[in-house]
C-alpha cells in the first residue's frame, strides 16, 4: 500500500481549466438570486423561497463561537455557474475536460464495479447521471435537485426546508437563497437499495462557492446508503462551500449517509446536515473530514418516533492551517430512543481539531439512551485539540454517558512495532489507522482503501 | 492540604506549591477557577450537590494548567430530587507550556425525580501533546437491578433507594470526613 501513496498524491492535485458556459458576476444581491431562479425556469414558489431566504441571510449574523469566519468575503464569491449545457446520459457524452478530471479520481472504475447510479456534480450542476434499470423499476427516484423541483414538485414541496429552515443559521439561509445542484432521492415503501448510491462533488473554479442542496426521503420499511465523496483541486483564494442536507427516515426505514470530505486547504466548508427518524427508523451518519481550511459541521438526528435509533461516526484530521470543528447532535423527542456518537480526531502540524456536540433528551423521551465517545490524538506540540460536548436531560428514566480522552501516541506501541522491524513512519501510520479502524470499516471497500491511503499520505507529510 | 470552600466568596484559587491540594464544596453556585501555577502539584476537587424542591444550582469550573508535570482531578456528583436543576459548565485548559499534565473531569448525575433536570458541558482545550486528559459525564436514575436485588433481600423500597444514594455519594463524603483522598 505505501508504494501507491505517491501516485495517489498526484491523482489528487489536479486542476483543470474552466469550462464554464454560464457565469454570473461576483457578489450577491437580490438580482443575482432572481437571475438564478429565472435561469433555472423555476416556479414562483421556489423563487419566493429563495428571495425570503436571501433576506434572512442578510439579517443573520455570523456565529459568535467556533472558528474565525471573518475572512470570508461574500462579495468575492460567484454564486452560480453552469458547467455544461444540460445533462449527458452516458459517460462518452461528457466533455473531455470533465472526463479527465473524473478519471483522475477513478469514477469509471467505481462505476463498473460498485455503483448502482452515479450523479456526478461538476461545478454547480449535475452533468452526468445514470441509474441502473432495476432501480427505476423499483420506483426509486435518484436525480439532481433541480430536476426534482420540476418533475416531482409535490414531494419536494412537502419536505424541502422542513427540517432546516433558512432561519436556522446564516449559511442555511445562504444555501436556500442560491442553492444549485445537489441530490434528490426518494425510496418508495418496502424498497431496499442494496448498493450504495453516490455523487461526486467538485469545485473547480477560483472563488466559486458551491451550494448544493440534498434531500433524501426513505419511505416506510425502505433502506438506502448514500455516499458523498469530495476531492477538490488546490487553489489559492478562499472559497466557500455551504451545503444543506435534509434526510427523512419514515417508519422503520434505514438511512446511512457517508461523507468523505477532502476539500483543498483553502475552502471554508460550512455545512448543515439534519435527519429526522420516525418510529423504529434508523439513521447513521458516517462523516470523514480530512481537507478544507475550516470545517464546521454537526450532523444532527432528531429522534422523533418511538424506538428510533441514531448513530454518528466521525473522523477528523486537522493538519497545517486547518481547523476541523466537527461533531454532532442527537435530540431525543420520543420514548425508547437510542443514539450513539463516536468521534475520533487527530491534530498535527499546528492544526486544531474540535469536537462540538449536543445530546438533548427531552422530558417525553423516556427510557432513552445515549453513549458518546470522543478520542483525540495530538501528534506534536504545536497543535490543539478541544472537546465541547453539551448534555441536557429532562427525565429520570434515560441514561447518558459521555467519555472523552486526549493523548499522544503511546511510545511503547511504537517501540513494539519497531522491534518487529517496522520503520517509525510505518509504525505510526499503522497505529493511526488502527485508531480510525472501527469507523473506516463502516465505509464500502473502495472508499476505505482510498481513505487508508489518504491517511498514510497525510501521516507521511507529518513524520517525514 | 484540605480546604472546604463551600462558604468562600473567592472565585479564583491559585496553586503555587507542589504537593497535594484538596478542595471540597457542597451545593455551591457560581464560577470557580483553579489556576495551577506550580510544577508537581496534585489538585483534587470534589463537589457534592443534593437538590430538593426547586433548588437551582449553576456551577462553572475551570482547571487551568500553566506549568508542566502537574495533575488536577475534578469529581462532581449530584443527586437531584423534586424539581431541582443542575446546570454545569466545566473546562480543562492546558497551555502549551504545561507538558506532561494529567487532568480529568468527571460529572455524575443521579436524577431521582421525574421533574429534575440536568445540563452539563464538560470541555477540554488542550495545546501540548504529552498530556493525559479525560472527561466524562453521566446522567441516570438509580440502577434498577441493584434496587431489585436489595428489595429481594427484604429491604423496603425507600430504604433501598437511600442505600444506593448513600453508596453513590460516599466517595465524596469520605473526603469530607477524612479530609484526605
Amino acid at each position: 500500500m505505501p508504494n501507491q501513496n505517491l501516485q495517489f498524491n498526484q491523482n489528487h492535485n489536479f486542476s483543470k481549466p474552466e469550462v464554464a458556459f454560464h457565469k454570473i458576476k461576483k457578489g450577491l444581491n437580490k438580482k443575482v438570486v432572481e437571475t438564478i431562479s429565472n435561469y433555472k425556469k423555476e416556479d414562483s414558489w421556489m423563487k419566493e423561497s429563495r428571495l425570503k431566504a436571501y433576506k434572512i441571510f442578510q439579517e443573520k449574523k455570523l456565529p459568535n463561537w467556533g472558528p474565525d469566519l471573518s475572512k470570508i468575503n461574500f462579495d468575492e464569491i460567484t454564486y452560480f455557474l453552469k458547467a455544461t449545457e444540460g445533462k449527458k446520459k452516458s459517460w462518452e457524452e461528457l466533455p473531455t475536460e470533465i472526463k479527465e478530471t473524473y478519471e483522475a479520481i477513478g469514477v469509471p472504475e467505481h462505476e463498473k464495479k460498485w455503483l448502482s447510479g452515479v450523479s456526478a456534480q461538476y461545478e454547480s450542476e449535475v452533468v452526468y447521471e445514470s441509474i441502473q434499470k432495476d432501480l427505476e423499476e423499483k420506483g426509486v427516484i435518484f436525480c439532481d435537485m433541480d430536476t426534482a423541483v420540476k418533475k416531482y414538485p409535490n414531494i419536494v414541496k412537502k419536505y424541502f426546508r422542513k427540517l432546516i429552515p433558512p432561519t436556522d443559521n446564516k449559511f442555511a439561509a445562504l444555501n436556500t437563497a442560491v442553492w444549485s445542484g445537489g441530490t434528490f432521492i426518494y425510496i418508495p415503501e418496502n424498497v431496499k437499495v442494496e448498493l450504495p448510491l453516490q455523487a461526486y462533488f467538485r469545485i473547480n473554479q477560483e472563488r466559486f462557492g458551491q451550494f448544493e442542496r440534498t434531500l433524501i426521503i426513505a419511505d416506510k420499511n425502505s433502506s438506502i446508503h448514500y455516499i458523498e465523496g469530495c476531492t477538490a483541486p488546490t487553489y489559492s483564494t478562499n472559497s466557500l462551500h455551504a451545503a444543506v442536507v435534509e434526510i427523512f427516515a419514515l417508519e422503520n426505514a434505514r438511512v446511512r449517509y457517508t461523507t468523505i470530505q477532502n476539500w483543498s486547504n483553502n475552502i471554508y466548508n460550512l455545512v448543515t446536515k439534519r435527519a429526522r427518524a420516525e418510529k423504529k427508523a434508523t439513521v447513521e451518519w458516517v462523516d470523514c473530514n480530512i481537507g478544507s481550511a475550516v470545517t464546521m459541521k454537526y450532523p444532527a438526528i432528531l429522534l422523533a418516533g418511538e424506538k428510533a435509533r441514531g448513530e454518528l461516526l466521525s473522523i477528523s484530521l486537522a493538519g497545517e492551517n486547518q481547523h476541523q470543528d466537527t461533531g454532532g447532535k442527537m435530540i431525543h423527542f420520543a420514548p425508547n430512543t437510542i443514539s450513539k456518537i463516536i468521534n475520533k480526531s487527530i491534530a498535527k502540524d499546528g492544526g486544531r481539531s474540535s469536537y462540538r456536540g449536543l445530546v438533548d433528551i427531552k422530558k417525553n423521551a423516556e427510557n432513552s439512551k445515549n453513549y458518546t465517545q470522543c478520542d483525540a490524538l495530538i501528534l506534536d506540540d504545536i497543535s490543539q485539540s478541544d472537546t465541547y460536548p453539551k448534555i441536557n436531560q429532562e427525565n429520570k428514566t434515560s441514561i447518558i454517558a459521555h467519555e472523552a480522552s486526549t493523548e499522544k501516541i503511546d511510545k511503547d506501541k511504537i517501540f513494539y512495532l519497531m522491534s518487529r522491524g517496522l520503520s517509525k513512519d510505518k509504525a505510526q501510520a499503522m497505529i493511526i489507522n488502527g485508531f480510525f479502524d472501527s469507523i473506516i470499516r463502516k465505509i464500502p471497500l473502495e472508499y476505505s482503501v482510498e481513505l487508508y491511503r489518504l491517511i498514510n499520505l497525510e501521516m507521511k507529510k507529518s513524520v517525514g | 492540604m484540605f480546604k472546604n470552600i463551600t462558604e468562600d466568596n473567592q472565585t479564583k484559587y491559585t496553586i503555587k506549591e507542589s504537593g497535594k491540594h484538596i478542595f471540597y464544596f457542597e451545593n455551591k453556585s457560581g464560577e470557580i477557577t483553579f489556576s495551577i501555577e506550580s510544577e508537581k502539584a496534585k489538585v483534587f476537587i470534589f463537589g457534592l450537590y443534593q437538590g430538593k424542591e426547586k433548588n437551582k444550582f449553576n456551577l462553572k469550573t475551570n482547571q487551568h494548567h500553566k506549568y508542566p508535570n502537574s495533575e488536577s482531578h475534578l469529581l462532581i456528583k449530584t443527586v437531584l430530587d423534586n424539581e431541582s436543576q443542575f446546570d454545569y459548565e466545566g473546562k480543562i485548559r492546558i497551555e502549551r507550556k504545561a507538558q506532561k499534565t494529567q487532568a480529568s473531569l468527571k460529572n455524575q448525575n443521579l436524577i431521582i425525580s421525574d421533574n429534575a433536570k440536568v445540563s452539563t458541558l464538560p470541555q477540554l482545550e488542550i495545546l501540548p501533546n504529552e498530556v493525559k486528559c479525560s472527561h466524562s459525564a453521566t446522567v441516570s436514575d438509580l440502577n434498577k437491578a441493584q434496587l431489585y436485588f436489595l428489595m429481594s433481600r427484604g429491604v423496603s423500597e425507600s430504604d433501598a433507594k437511600n442505600l444506593l444514594i448513600q453508596g453513590f455519594i460516599e466517595e465524596i463524603l469520605k473526603v469530607k470526613e477524612t479530609k484526605n483522598c
